[in-house]
């Protein structure tokens, strides 16, 4: 009797801030989306505009740039973790004398700021006085020292680099608590039918831990997309237009160019297409609890 | 699986740990470097000096930015706690309608993007009169922070075996007793890691700081470090200082209790 509310009284607290915090600013930001509303210019609030924010952005190069910006940051960022994160967890998840130590240095990328780990890869990859063009050229791989955060070719495999190194711990770390699920049983049996190491990683391993690798990804992905850090602090976005990627192009329109209207427009489509990932994801799994 | 410590394994080892540590380990180094020594790019520096710590520490209001940071991280930590133990709690061991719905959401606010409702909060927090304050930071950290705080103690009250609260109930003990006198004590380690990391994703946390505040008086530290580049420009030496000296208390926290940060980040996927 009086434990039939219980539960959702113990939830309300949590749920009444993410109401006022996620909720309520998210209407809100839809509602923006159809004004007109400049925060340089007071006398434009609130004059209803339809759907113009929407049209100007789809004619907008920049917003489309953004988005290939945005895909291809992604897609290098997530590759290089992945094929980290695989092979890190699986030396982690072994005993061997130095796990402590192994296991510490995977937290450090984790526990250092994104805004701390920009700053520190931006100085090492400085042309002139950075630590990477040095070694490059002490053994003999480049003969000039390359510009990797103002050149178009380098500048975002420099940022991919740094967001690679700071976002795989949370990576490695899901799939770890993945491989901890593996019953040893399953990998004696394959030993008595002679099964080799990549027989039994291919086989055993990677099925059973497909679900966690497909969670770790969605949380990677959209820590790489939400935590503009890293791009903001090493290039700004540039150089020109190069690194800029939707999020922090969407920061710019809030808070460079004062746009509130425009800048929700832009926040709109981010959330549609986040809850597209999301719902993908949730099929997914359903679908890999079924089988 | 077990047996091959094989030389192909220590590769692999020894050139992960180079990967992980040497950004930081360069930077610490820097930071112990004269100017004209990191112009001129020795690895190893003749000589260690400390100017860059006592320029950041004493003369350039760092402090104030991790006084900020600390009360800030502090009040928010202890908060999600607030909030959060008793939502894990049900989550883990009550049964009611819409539950997995529920956690789902909680699951997919932990990784919402911030930038997308910044702009009315931001409103809303101006025209309180609030920008620039404890509160501008702590309300959002809040309810960013609480959802992950449940997820991972969820899995970690779920690894507590219920069949100890189920004889103190049964011997009579009242429910909120039973939390207090057994459920509570047991799960202080867990309960502790969450704070931990609450409080590190909230000294670390950029996006939020950088528009909610505008002035010295509120300030955190991720927020003074980006803007070093344009107020001290080039200078490597107390950046590099101001950077180790706002990491290192984090860093060591998570080295030294790495057993159990990693068991809280691992636990909430666990017990999917």
């Amino acid at each position: 009797m009086r434990n039939k509310y219980l539960p959702y009284f113990l939830l309300i607290p949590m749920f009444i801030m993410i109401i006022v915090i996620v909720f309520i600013p998210l209407l809100t930001t839809v509602f923006y989306s159809f004004q007109s509303y400049q925060l340089s210019d007071p006398d434009a609030q609130n004059t209803f505009i339809g759907l113009d924010n929407y049209a100007a952005l789809f004619q907008s190069e920049r917003f489309r740039s953004s988005i290939i910006t945005s895909l291809i940051y992604i897609l290098g960022s997530v590759t290089g973790m992945l094929l980290f994160a695989l092979i890190t967890s699986q030396i982690a998840n072994q005993s061997f004398r130095g796990r402590a130590f192994f296991r510490a240095s995977i937290l450090l990328p984790w526990a250092v700021a994104p805004v701390v780990a920009a700053q520190a890869w931006k100085f090492m990859y400085d042309t002139d006085f950075g630590v990477i063009n040095f070694i490059l050229k002490k053994i003999g791989v480049i003969e000039r020292s390359i510009p990797w955060l103002v050149s178009d070719h380098y500048a975002m495999l420099s940022v991919i680099t740094t967001n690679v190194w700071k976002t795989t711990p949370l990576l490695t770390l899901i799939v770890i608590s993945g491989l901890q699920t593996i019953s040893k049983d399953l990998y004696e049996s394959a030993d008595m039918d002679g099964s080799n190491a990549w027989q039994k990683y291919f086989y055993i391993t990677l099925p059973l831990i497909k679900p966690f690798i497909l969670l770790g990804l969605i949380f990677t992905t959209l820590q790489t997309i939400n935590v503009i850090d890293i791009v903001y602090i090493m290039t700004g976005g540039g150089p020109g237009e190069a690194t800029e990627i939707f999020t922090l192009y969407n920061y710019k329109v809030f808070f460079q160019y004062l746009d509130f209207g425009l800048g929700g427009a832009m926040a709109v489509i981010g959330v549609l297409v986040i809850g597209v990932l999301i719902s993908f994801y949730v099929r997914g799994m359903n679908k890999n609890m079924e089988t | 699986m077990k047996q091959k410590s094989g030389v192909l394994f220590w590769i692999f080892f020894t050139l992960l740990v180079l990967i992980n540590l040497t950004p930081y380990l360069w930077t610490m180094l820097t930071s112990f470097k004269s100017q004209n020594e990191i112009f001129a790019l020795s690895i190893v520096p003749k000589q260690l000096i400390i100017d860059n710590y006592v320029q950041v520490i004493f003369e350039s209001g760092f402090l104030s930015n991790i006084w900020n940071s600390f009360m800030v991280s502090g009040i928010t930590s202890l908060v999600c706690l607030i909030i959060g133990v008793p939502a894990a709690y049900s989550f883990a061991r009550l049964h009611f309608r819409f539950k997995n719905p529920l956690f789902m959401l909680v699951l997919f606010i932990t990784i919402f993007p911030g930038i997308f409702i910044i702009s009315p909060l931001f409103d809303f927090l101006r025209s309180i009169g609030a920008i620039d304050t404890y509160f501008a930071l702590i309300l959002p950290y809040v309810a960013y922070f609480t959802p992950l705080v449940v997820w991972i103690l969820t899995g970690f009250f779920k690894t507590i075996h219920p069949s100890i609260e189920e004889v103190a109930i049964m011997d009579g003990c009242g429910v909120v007793k039973m939390i207090m006198r057994i459920f509570l004590p047991l799960s202080i380690p867990s309960i502790l890691t969450v704070g931990i990391i609450a409080f590190t994703l909230a000294w670390n946390e950029f996006l939020f700081a950088l528009i909610f505040t505008s002035s010295e008086s509120a300030r955190t530290v991720p927020v003074a470090i980006s803007r070093f580049q344009g107020v001290h420009s080039l200078d490597w030496g107390q950046m590099t200082a101001a950077a180790v000296t706002a990491t290192i208390p984090i860093v060591l926290i998570s080295v030294f209790l790495q057993r159990y940060i990693i068991s809280g980040l691992t636990a909430g996927a666990v017990k999917e």
